[in-house]
């Protein structure tokens, strides 16, 4: 009882520990929920989301806020990577199931670097976009060369 | 580390003090602002559990589940604060609130994980700590407790040592146009910049929540962190951050653990001198020679307790309020049950608690705004996903909720005017229009009293908005209807109604010139061109 005990407190503690430093150890910057992150510029930090559908060589824009609930929309403007997958395999396995054999969604997401927030140098470099921003001012959390559907299947 | 978490001893009547208030604030929070949020679960068939490769197994959420975990969390929560049943009511709360909050990440709040993890920590305080079979009992759940509080103030301490915290840009970002006023008060008082107040104000933060971090785990400086520690709490109050009620239960946790054992003693004796006979009166005659066990009295106290607790949560005017219902009577059959072993902490006080307890979540609800945003919210979802039937059912359910205020009239009456049913949408208008005309006149009196202030102002402003805007609705409504209203008098009413809207967001601009919300209502209005839709 009390090896089980010492065990689930040691557990706690780690994880505890663990799971803050994952996140500053991490390469996600945005999915702050075990951080203890309070007042975060994270927060802060604007972003701009765009889905597209490349199956086929197209190139749709695909509009979740249409289907979801606002509350995941706000998740996915907040660059939240487990909604972005999420929604994408939703998407995906629609098209499967639709007959569509390689379906192709990629996340074009730009968000303001939270680190730099405030820059004076940084100013406007949202609207400028990934390509024409200054180094280091925005990021953009996941890769948008990136095919989602094959990523998480 | 063993004897760390061993030798740590809590008197029992720190326990009772941190069931009041923590539970008690609990079930408040579960009814009446956790509830409104449950028809947001799973909507659009769509969830994304806090641990994403669970999501395989996990069932999709759904608003009468979350509901119902929602309503019998919090009758557990209340009953746990009155000290009933508290053995099966920790647990179940835990469960409801912890259960929810990793099914989906739809509730993202910190505080909701913070109060997840106390809550699966207190499981395992020895329950008969909690009844104050001794004074005093050795718990490591509680020594972890401490921890988790003292970690959760280490990490945020440290996530703020980084440059966009300490050079004051992130606080700068987060302040509210009053809270901005009192920074450059204090600043220019000590000499300073705004720039540099907002650092003073940043380092000062960052380094409070270090020593609270300290103060919380060494039980020598539990006094100084009670005086020190609520100041950042009540901070966030003062500047208005939208947390819910994270800063009271900060407040609640720090009272019950770091209040100094000499003055809970104090402060007990002088409430039980008070209090201690009319409760032992009470209690006596409720629990005194008329229960015996082994009788069948004690069952069919149980099986009514249980009937009536049902039978009052089935009223809730709530999605599957039957499942809710159904949970309730069964945690109220689980805490009388040690009653029929002849355990002496239960009794009829217990059958009362958990009616009353049903009672008031009942009646709560119907004086809140909870059950009306409960249904509006779901109504809006309904209507923007494109579910006409389903908003229309929802928009009626809220009208009704809310009776005499403004409620969704107009947005149902567009709803029903778009299915062809225009002498019904008329009706609406009609309604619409008699409850903003009794709001334009209460918040008239209000602004027009001698005590009247800027926030008064505002809400005569936007109640003649409001009023305006269903008159804009009435007239593509009435003609549609085929009725006969005078057309051009409720143009030039509507006229006069975003005229007093102009006067009194001024009169609002006049009060508060610096911070007066009115500046951003007359902008919106002249962007409308006039009145804003609803």
């Amino acid at each position: 009882m009390t090896t089980l005990r010492n065990l689930f407190i040691v557990g706690w503690v780690g994880l505890q520990v663990a799971l803050p430093l994952s996140y500053y150890l991490g390469d996600d910057r945005f999915d702050e929920r075990f951080a203890w992150r309070m007042f975060s510029p994270v927060r802060l930090s604007e972003c701009r989301v765009k889905l597209v559908d490349r199956t086929d060589g197209a190139a749709t824009i695909v509009r979740p806020n249409a289907e979801l609930h606002e509350v995941w929309g706000n998740l996915l403007s907040r660059a939240r990577s487990p909604v972005v997958h999420a929604y994408a395999k939703r998407w995906c396995d629609l098209r499967r199931d639709a007959g569509a054999t390689a379906p192709a969604l990629h996340a074009e997401i730009t968000c303001e670097n939270p680190a730099r927030r405030g820059d004076a140098a940084c100013a406007g470099a949202l609207a400028a976009g990934a390509a024409s921003a200054q180094p280091g001012c925005v990021v953009e959390p996941i890769d948008p060369a990136q095919n989602l559907c094959e990523v998480d299947r | 580390m063993s004897a760390y978490f061993d030798a740590f001893e809590v008197s029992a009547r720190r326990l009772a003090v941190l069931r009041v208030l923590f539970f008690g604030l609990l079930a408040f929070d579960l009814w009446t602002i956790f509830l409104p949020h449950a028809p947001r679960f799973g909507a659009g068939g769509f969830n994304v559990s806090q641990v994403p490769a669970l999501d395989a197994w996990l069932p999709l959420p759904t608003p009468g589940v979350v509901g119902a975990l929602y309503i019998v969390g919090g009758l557990a929560a209340f009953c746990a604060a009155l000290g009933v049943g508290v053995r099966l009511a920790l647990p179940v709360v835990a469960a409801c609130y912890s259960g929810v909050y990793f099914w989906s990440q739809s509730d993202s709040y910190q505080h909701h994980y913070l109060v997840s993890l106390l809550l699966v920590l207190l499981c395992f305080v020895p329950h008969g700590a909690w009844r104050g079979d001794a004074t005093h009992v050795r718990s490591w759940a509680m020594r972890l407790v401490y921890v988790q509080v003292s970690l959760m103030y280490a990490w945020t301490a440290a996530t703020k040592c980084d440059a966009a915290w300490l050079d004051g840009s992130t606080m700068n970002s987060l302040l509210s146009c009053e809270a901005r006023l009192h920074v450059q008060a204090f600043g220019n008082a000590l000499g300073w910049s705004e720039a540099g107040a907002l650092r003073a104000v940043s380092a000062s933060i960052m380094l409070g929540e270090f020593a609270a971090a300290a103060l919380v785990l060494y039980a020598p400086w539990w006094t100084i962190g009670l005086f020190v520690i609520p100041f950042f709490h009540a901070g966030v109050e003062y500047l208005d951050f939208d947390i819910e009620l994270f800063s009271y239960y900060m407040f609640v946790l720090l009272f019950a653990l770091l209040l100094p054992q000499r003055w809970l003693d104090r402060g007990w004796d002088a409430v039980a001198q008070r209090l201690g006979g009319p409760r032992e009166q009470v209690m006596r005659a409720l629990n005194g020679d008329s229960v015996h066990p082994g009788v069948s009295t004690p069952w069919l106290i149980a099986g009514a307790t249980a009937l009536a607790t049902f039978a009052v949560l089935r009223a809730l005017p709530v999605d599957r309020a039957d499942i809710g219902a159904v949970l309730a009577a069964a945690f109220a059959l689980g805490v009388l049950a040690p009653w029929n072993r002849g355990a002496a902490s239960v009794g009829t006080s217990s059958a009362i608690a958990l009616i009353a307890g049903s009672g008031l979540c009942l009646a709560g609800l119907a004086r809140s705004e909870a059950l009306y945003d409960y249904h509006r919210q779901w109504g809006g979802y309904l209507r923007r996903s494109g579910d006409v039937e389903g908003a229309i059912a929802r928009y009626e359910s809220a009208n009704a909720i809310q009776h005499d205020a403004p409620a969704r009239h107009v947005a149902l009456a567009r709803l029903q005017l778009k299915r062809g049913e225009a002498a019904a949408a008329a009706l609406n208008v009609d309604e619409a229009l008699r409850r903003d005309e009794a709001a334009v006149s209460q918040a008239n009196a209000r602004a027009r009293s001698a005590s009247a202030d800027a926030h008064d102002h505002l809400e005569l402003g936007r109640a003649h908005v409001r009023l305006a805007d269903t008159l804009k609705f009435a007239v593509e409504a009435f003609p549609a209807a085929g009725r006969s209203d005078d057309i051009a008098a409720l143009q030039r009413k509507r006229e006069g109604h975003l005229g007093d809207a102009r006067s009194a967001f001024e009169a609002n601009l006049r009060s508060d010139p610096a911070c007066g919300a009115g500046r951003g209502e007359l902008a919106r209005l002249r962007s409308a061109g006039d009145g804003a839709d609803r």
